[in-house]
């Protein structure tokens, strides 16, 4: 069977040119950085390039400033618990409804050891305002933590306006771009950003290397200890493979980037015009004006989305949905709840996420399939509602 | 040993979300029992028809994930030439093993069968209460 992978919000594909890069260091290329002789030197001085690409993809100023990690996770995990454990006095923390897991979860572990977080809402249509995130911040709010652009729905946040609002408060800004990097241009020193979590899968390298960007100057715990590798900030040896896929991610995306996402947005807006058309009642959820440009989360009106997400996959489409028990929790989507949805949109929602190796081809295919799944779906919906418990 | 995989559904579920049976309504049923899951939103109508003291049909309405979905297509084969007595000692687990056991964030949907389940019987008692 032929399949088509629409599902970059979760990971996405590895590059032929980016497996190629990395290939060396899971061979005769396996020295530890840390070592002197010329087995080291030579994954070091691959690392330091990697690093070099990923502070040029964001805009830092000094390589330096790069940190490597093991991914978003644990990079939102050290910004924040870094942060707060760096910080004197009372802790408070501004983030909003809509973070990923990795933010929201360390927001409760934090709070349990005794710190105060404010969780900003969005609009209905998955958009922080800026003033709202200005009205949360009090005289003992250490950090500020707002995504740059969602997983869920592709909405991308005011991020500049926040950097502003933080920089005139002199708070500390952190942001998850793990989403947004290689996407929408992301550039630090503009946005006023202090820290940025990225990870290498979403950009088409490898799982389990990301960074977390410090600017320069920012007080930061370190969360992982021992042999004193990256500044003596994040202990471990380094995943020189994963990183140097990184790395080649990085140059790619700061070369192709802005054309890769302009073709990917006009996949994007063909897909959902075309179902748009072909479906009735379907309902786009997100904010058209400030998206990410692969993502689509739509709402199929009267359908369940993991029993359309299944039907697509039994026919070779992978897609994505924020129906309740789809992810292993009992409840839909955090994000889809927090933009005050009705029901039926998010029992109905389904996310197409496009990148590097969609087509025009694949398109067509999904509209083969999609409008006749979502009639069956629809068919199989109770008519009636009597003696219901 | 690789741990069992407690996520992904199993390929009996998938065949009855993609091709779930017995789908439909029955206009003169003599059992009709709904139920729905507010956390999800899922809901569900089964309807029975009894030929003398056993169930001779079983359709079902569904909207909901693909748990349930499988679950109720199973269950109308399950009902099938079964007085009410002992539809009635159904268990939620009899419903999830008959599809190859569910994972464990989808057991709820068993149980939500089996409760529709009992809502038909009950409106069948009732029909038949003088």
């Amino acid at each position: 069977m032929n399949t088509i992978y629409m599902d970059h919000n979760a990971t996405t594909p590895m590059r032929p040119e980016v497996l190629a890069a990395m290939q060396p260091y899971l061979g005769e290329k396996f020295g530890n950085p840390n070592s002197i002789h010329r087995y080291g030197r030579e994954t070091r001085i691959a690392i330091e390039n990697a690093r070099d690409h990923a502070a040029a993809l964001i805009g830092a100023v000094d390589s330096d400033e790069i940190f490597f990690t093991s991914g978003g996770t644990e990079s939102d995990n050290w910004a924040l618990r870094g942060v707060i454990s760096a910080s004197h006095g009372e802790s408070h923390i501004v983030t909003t409804a809509i973070e990923h897991e990795a933010v929201l979860a360390t927001c409760q572990t934090l709070v349990a050891e005794g710190a105060k977080v404010t969780y900003v809402k969005p609009n209905r249509k998955g958009r922080v305002i800026a003033q709202d995130v200005a009205a949360a911040i009090r005289p003992d709010t250490k950090i500020v933590s707002v995504m740059w652009g969602n997983n869920e729905v592709g909405t991308v946040q005011p991020i500049h306006e926040i950097g502003a609002i933080c920089k005139e408060h002199g708070i500390l800004f952190h942001t998850d771009a793990v989403q947004a990097l290689g996407k929408v241009e992301v550039d630090v020193e503009r946005a006023g950003v202090s820290l940025l979590s990225a990870t290498g899968h979403k950009i088409n390298a490898a799982k389990g290397a990301g960074f977390l960007y410090v600017k320069k100057g920012t007080e930061l715990d370190p969360f992982m200890t021992g042999g004193g590798q990256e500044q003596k900030l994040r202990s471990g040896t380094e995943n020189v493979a994963g990183i140097v896929a990184l790395g080649e991610a990085c140059r790619i995306a700061k070369e192709e980037g802005p054309q890769s996402a302009k073709n990917v947005a006009a996949l994007r807006d063909r897909l959902e015009n075309e179902i748009c058309e072909h479906v009735p009642d379907v309902l786009i959820n997100g904010d058209t004006a400030h998206r990410l440009p692969g993502t689509s989360n739509l709402g199929f009106i009267g359908a369940e989305g993991e029993t359309l997400l299944i039907r697509l996959d039994l026919e070779g489409i992978a897609v994505s949905t924020g129906a309740a028990c789809s992810s292993g929790s009992p409840e839909p989507s955090h994000v889809l709840l927090a933009m005050d949805l009705p029901q039926e949109t998010v029992q109905g929602s389904l996310r197409f996420s496009l990148g590097y190796g969609n087509s025009d081809a694949d398109i067509d295919r999904l509209l083969e399939v999609l409008p006749e799944a979502v009639s069956k779906v629809r068919e199989m919906a109770p008519r009636l509602k009597s003696t219901k418990t | 040993m690789a741990p069992r995989d407690d996520y992904h559904y199993n390929e009996t579920v998938l065949r009855h979300i993609a091709d779930p049976r017995n789908i439909g309504v029955i206009e003169d049923a003599d059992a009709e029992g709904s139920g729905t899951n507010p956390a999800c939103g899922d809901e569900v109508t089964l309807y029975l028809k009894f030929e003398g003291e056993a169930v001779s049909d079983a359709r079902i309405r569904i909207l909901g994930c693909g748990a349930i979905t499988a679950a109720m297509s199973s269950l109308t084969d399950m009902v099938r030439g079964k007085t009410a007595e002992e539809l009635g000692r159904i268990t939620a687990e009899e419903i999830a093993q008959s599809v190859g056991g569910l994972p464990t964030h989808k057991r709820h949907c068993a149980t939500l069968a089996r409760r529709v389940l009992q809502n038909a019987l009950k409106s069948r008692s009732l029909k038949n209460s003088p």
